[in-house]
């Protein structure tokens, strides 16, 4: 486990919410190193700050004290266009409850972050070749068959693995996961969970996975609880076997 | 890339947008069509100005030693100058068999012309031709002169046994309100300040009255038409020849009335003028001789242009209310686009995009709606108005043109397209800035 190279590393973050006037901490210097390959999962009961952390570490929300190191730069102490431009291309975001455009279908919401990434002439002339991509991913999530279909007519399950075909689009490094199954019946999130373990051994992909269910949570190579703002390591184990 | 397809997506599917796309169309299509028409009148009314005056007059009160002939040879040696007229002026009240005609408030302009220039000068012959019923066969009209060539000839209509009269042309609204007929007589009665009056009397001599009046009484040969209400309505032509026995040696007003070779080189024509013209002369332009008009009918114009542009800033509100309901609406996808590496510009892109697409949309619905409104304007008049309210709108018989004007003005054009242009950027900015400064977390869990 110790020979993965570090992917990112967090230290000391600080998050504090004011709720009627009172300062509720919710992070309280957390120190936390992401290593290339694995798969973290982060458990905890509700309200105890999993999903804070991952928007911290995702960029979608800014602490009140830490760093955030990744190829040796402090992320929050870059501009938001800075920020957006890595959260385009570094990380892929899979959400519980999907975040599918529903004026799009299913292969545009697939293209999406490519379309962000490239400018117009970017992206007209890389357009055949990002489709590809794009049709490949589906594919290989199991919705290759549905591309011209709308999102409202899809059923979770679909939903999540076109979302997760999306955050694969742009070949991220880290794929961060919130409750990416708390939406789903049990053989539906059977399937996403198998999904995951297959990206995360075939394309050696990172995931950070915030969970309440055990299946999903005994998939990681690491496992963290949040208790009282603070990080316990509860698993530090290989389920299977990839670690060497 | 993703800002334009984005914003045209967020477009497609909302029918609330087409309402907004509607609502620019028709504010523009309403301003287009009212300048065009707007135009169309005030055209037509500058050609009829035009039309009763000449391109330069020289007004000749001033000049010592006045006679029309010299002035007149003069005048035909300056640059670009094609033809000239001399015309006197007077004011008076008309009377028939004792009874005096006041001509309504203003009284009746008396013009002394002569027929055979003024034929060369201006657009007298197309205002004698004017036929009095245009609704009538072609055939059967009448033209308002028994004789083109010279209109003022009495002879067909002259009493052998009666001493022979100048012959007088009357305004076609003039004619109609007085109720003659031609062949009958008409006296005028003018008054001027008596120059005797000043002097110092002799003894025993009898007092002068301030107002010297002369009378003449004229036979009426005939109508004339400029189309222009007022004109025809309080306007006479006598021939010029009897100025000095009607007027007596002080005479009228002194006009000459000169056409140029082409109205663009109206200065050079102007300046050269000066130069040959003796002291005393001023030469204007028939726009600076109806200035007022000219700028009033402008001013009307301008007033109604900046009413009417309310509507696009009516419709800018629509844009905004609109594209607000979608940033509030759109606010979790907002956050999913952030999320997706989606920039605080690339956002504001997207909305400010949306009002842009509305008012380009708007625009190009607003311009060929109003194009097929201005050219068809008279078959709506005429053919729909007409049925659904029982009238035309336009009334023919008030106007000298048997349709509504039109007239494309390109620069209106492009500056309402602009101000809506501009005005759906303006209302878009606010929502778009709203949406632009989502923090992405808060965005994401908006519901």
């Amino acid at each position: 486990m110790s020979e993965r190279v570090v992917l990112m590393r967090a230290k000391g973050i600080q998050k504090s919410y004011f709720m009627g006037g009172q300062e509720l901490c919710i992070l309280d210097g957390v120190d936390l190193d992401i290593r290339e390959g694995e798969i973290l999962s982060i458990v905890g009961r509700s309200g105890t700050g999993k999903s804070t952390l991952l928007n911290l570490l995702g960029l979608l929300d800014e602490p009140q004290a830490g760093q955030l190191e990744f190829d040796g730069r402090d992320l929050y102490r870059q501009s938001h266009r800075r920020q957006a431009r890595f959260r385009n291309r570094e990380i892929g975001f899979v959400f519980q409850l999907y975040h599918l455009l529903p004026e799009l279908n299913v292969l545009n919401n697939t293209l999406l972050p490519a379309r962000i990434r490239y400018t117009v002439p970017g992206w007209l002339a890389r357009r055949s070749s990002l489709r590809e991509r794009a049709e490949e991913l589906l594919e290989r999530v199991g919705m290759g068959h549905r591309i011209h279909q709308h999102p409202s007519t899809l059923s979770g399950g679909e939903r999540q693995r076109v979302a997760i075909a999306r955050a694969l689009m742009n070949d991220p490094s880290l794929m961060l996961c919130d409750e990416p199954t708390g939406n789903l019946d049990r053989r539906t999130a059977q399937g996403i969970v198998e999904l995951i373990l297959e990206l995360n051994q075939s394309m050696n992909k990172t995931f950070v996975i915030v969970t309440h269910e055990d299946d999903l949570a005994r998939l990681g190579h690491r496992q963290v609880r949040i208790e009282d703002g603070r990080l316990i390591w509860e698993k530090d184990y290989d389920p299977v076997g990839t670690t060497p | 890339m993703y800002i334009f397809f984005l914003s045209l997506q967020f477009l497609m599917r909302r029918f609330v947008n087409w309402i907004c796309v509607i609502c620019v169309a028709l504010a523009v299509t309403v301003l287009l069509a009212v300048m065009a028409i707007m135009g169309g009148f005030q055209k037509q009314l500058l050609e009829s100005y035009q039309s009763i005056s000449s391109d330069l007059v020289v007004r000749a009160n001033r000049v010592r030693d006045f006679s029309p002939t010299d002035l007149r040879s003069k005048i035909a040696e300056a640059d670009h100058v094609v033809a000239s007229t001399y015309r006197f002026y007077t004011f008076g009240f008309l009377g028939m068999e004792g009874q005096i005609h006041y001509g309504g408030s203003a009284g009746i302009k008396v013009w002394g012309i002569d027929p055979e220039t003024e034929f060369e000068t201006t657009d007298l012959r197309q205002h004698l031709e004017n036929v009095a019923d245009p609704d009538k066969d072609p055939r059967d009209r009448t033209p308002r002169v028994a004789n083109l060539d010279d209109p003022f000839d009495t002879s067909e209509l002259e009493d052998p046994d009666r001493r022979p009269k100048p012959g007088i042309l009357v305004g076609d609204k003039l004619f109609q309100s007085l109720g003659v007929r031609v062949g009958e007589e008409l006296q005028i009665t003018t008054a001027s300040f008596n120059e005797e009056y000043s002097r110092v009397t002799e003894p025993g001599e009898e007092p002068q009255d301030p107002v010297r009046g002369s009378q003449q009484t004229f036979l009426i040969v005939g109508t004339f038409s400029t189309g222009m209400y007022e004109y025809d309505n309080h306007t006479v032509y006598v021939p010029s020849e009897i100025e000095y026995d009607f007027l007596g040696p002080e005479g009228g007003g002194r006009e000459i009335f000169v056409k140029i070779d082409d109205y663009e080189n109206v200065e050079a024509a102007r300046s050269s003028l000066e130069m040959k013209l003796p002291l005393g002369a001023d030469v204007v332009t028939w726009q600076e001789q109806n200035r007022v008009f000219i700028s009033a009918v402008q001013t009307e114009k301008m007033i109604q242009a900046v009413i009417l542009s309310f509507m696009i800033l009516l419709a800018g509100g629509a844009i905004m209310s609109v594209l607000t309901m979608i940033v509030v609406e759109k606010t979790r996808d907002v956050g999913t686009v952030k999320a997706l590496g989606g920039t605080e510009s690339g956002i504001l892109g997207i909305f400010v995009m949306n009002g842009l697409i509305i008012g380009i949309v708007g625009s190009i619905a607003g311009l060929l709606l109003g194009i097929l409104i201005i050219d068809n304007i008279n078959f709506i008049d005429s053919q729909i108005i007409a049925k659904v309210i029982g009238h035309r709108i336009f009334r023919p018989d008030v106007y000298v043109f048997d349709e509504i004007p039109t007239a494309y003005d390109p620069t209106g054009m492009a500056i309402t397209i602009g101000i809506t242009l501009l005005v759906s950027f303006l209302a878009s900015l606010v929502p778009a800035w709203k949406a632009s400064r989502f923090r992405p977390v808060e965005a994401l869990r908006y519901e």
